[in-house]
């Protein structure tokens, strides 16, 4: 594999790092409701980014 | 980067994590029953919730809440009345030695609609008492706050300088890889690595809130020598109050001077929050900001009328702010059980960088560069 660029390295890096702080601040706006969901939804994202790719990325392409 | 500059940042990487990894695996996991507080506190017990009374049912005057609290302990000064942010229908009475004993508080849990006694809540021991302590102060009042705030700076100094070393151990490996059919040691540095990556915004927030609420009663104290103290001013040298106005008739007058909030605690004379002549009525917003940006207004405890009301300055209100953003307490039960994981993967994250740490020092590379060429070595699968 040759060696990658910073923003190759850091681009999921970032796009996870966005959502978890879009998820933080946009909850704490938000009262209640559909919007509120989906916000602690995006702070969701990297946690089941986490699971999968830690537990079921490797089970699933073998 | 530079050999030199990235031999530094493994240098700062490697002491700051060290120096503070022991407390941050304490406060990771006293803070994982802290998520759940309520719920454990309910399922030991230690919370009686209210019955259930038709909606419309009035509510009780506030002097006859205290007047059935105080009974329970008639040589006993009541410090606090306050309530849950999502209570309406309970008040918790606390009472001291004095206005301002810290020691041997009593509490009792009245229904605001009966003034019934419900419970005596111990909020002074028990298992989620030593929780928070631990977590808070680890017993040491101010000093082991501020030692907690200064462990969790090095925490930041050791999740930017993880960052930075993060690019050079990825050059070669797919965002994500971990190499588990390789030697151990790889399994650990790319669980490190990767855990530690994708927690990084969320662990830099809890944090830095975390240091921002390690500065708590200093705030406080800043914020009585800076606003309460200008707020009570004309009353500076006059003597205590000999007698004492409704309690009823005190919250009527800061209703009515805020009647867009609702009032979250009582602060009585005496007290931290207050002066030995005012009635500290601590009213909130309703939206999830404004609900956590107290707003003071002082009543006069001879007359029941109003002295003063400010907006809380911006020093205070950055830490009502952060409380929410450390505790995760803000998005119902899907944001506990999101804090709750996150939470298990930075300790995974501490756990593995200090083995990393343990397990290298027989052999350990000095030469960072070395140990970059051992990683890739082993980039391909």
């Amino acid at each position: 594999m040759p060696a990658k660029t910073l923003m190759q390295i850091f681009i999921w890096p970032i796009v996870l790092g966005v959502l978890t702080m879009v998820g933080l601040v946009v909850t704490l706006l938000l009262e209640g409701g559909v919007l509120e969901l989906i916000s602690i939804g995006a702070l969701g994202v990297p946690v089941i980014v986490m699971v999968y790719m830690y537990y079921f990325r490797d089970v699933i392409r073998h | 980067m530079q050999i030199h500059a990235l031999k530094t940042w493994a240098w700062v990487h490697k002491w700051s994590s060290l120096a503070c990894t022991a407390f941050m695996l304490l406060l990771c996991l006293t803070g994982l029953p802290l998520i759940f507080s309520h719920e454990i506190s309910h399922l030991l017990g230690n919370e009686v919730d209210p019955p259930e009374l038709p909606s419309n049912t009035p509510l009780a005057s506030m002097d006859n809440v205290l007047a059935n609290a105080k009974a329970l302990y008639p040589s006993r000064v009541v410090q606090f009345v306050f309530r849950d942010i999502d209570e309406n229908n309970s008040w918790t009475v606390s009472l001291g030695k004095t206005a301002t004993s810290e020691d041997d508080t009593k509490f009792v849990k009245l229904d605001a609609r009966t003034a019934k006694v419900l419970q005596e809540p111990k909020f002074n021991e028990g298992f989620m008492y030593v929780m928070f302590k631990l977590h808070v102060d680890l017993f040491a009042g101010l000093p082991g706050m501020l030692f907690l705030g200064l462990m969790g700076v090095l925490l930041v100094v050791a999740i930017i300088s993880g960052v930075v070393l993060y690019a050079p151990f990825m050059r070669k490996l797919e965002f994500g890889q971990i190499r588990k059919d390789r030697a151990p040691k790889l399994k650990r540095l790319d669980t490190h690595n990767f855990l530690g990556i994708v927690t990084l915004v969320w662990a830099l927030v809890v944090g830095t809130t975390g240091i921002i609420n390690a500065w708590a009663d200093l705030v406080i104290k800043y914020w009585q020598f800076d606003q309460m103290s200008a707020m009570t001013a004309p009353y500076k040298g006059l003597p205590p109050p000999t007698h004492y106005a409704s309690l009823q008739a005190a919250v009527d007058t800061a209703q009515a001077r805020e009647p867009n909030m609702r009032l979250g605690f009582i602060a009585f004379p005496g007290t931290d929050f207050s002066s030995p002549h005012h009635y500290g009525m601590f009213m909130r917003g309703d939206s999830p900001v404004t609900s956590r940006l107290f707003k003071p207004v002082l009543i006069d405890a001879q007359t029941a009328k109003l002295t003063d009301s400010r907006e809380v300055p911006w020093y205070l209100a950055t830490l009502l702010i952060s409380q929410p953003l450390h505790f995760g307490d803000y998005g119902g039960m899907p944001m506990k059980i999101i804090w709750l994981i996150l939470d298990l993967f930075t300790i995974v994250v501490l756990w593995t960088g200090l083995v990393l740490w343990w397990k290298k020092r027989a052999h350990y590379q000095h030469d960072v560069q070395q140990r970059l060429a051992f990683n890739e070595a082993y980039a391909s699968r």
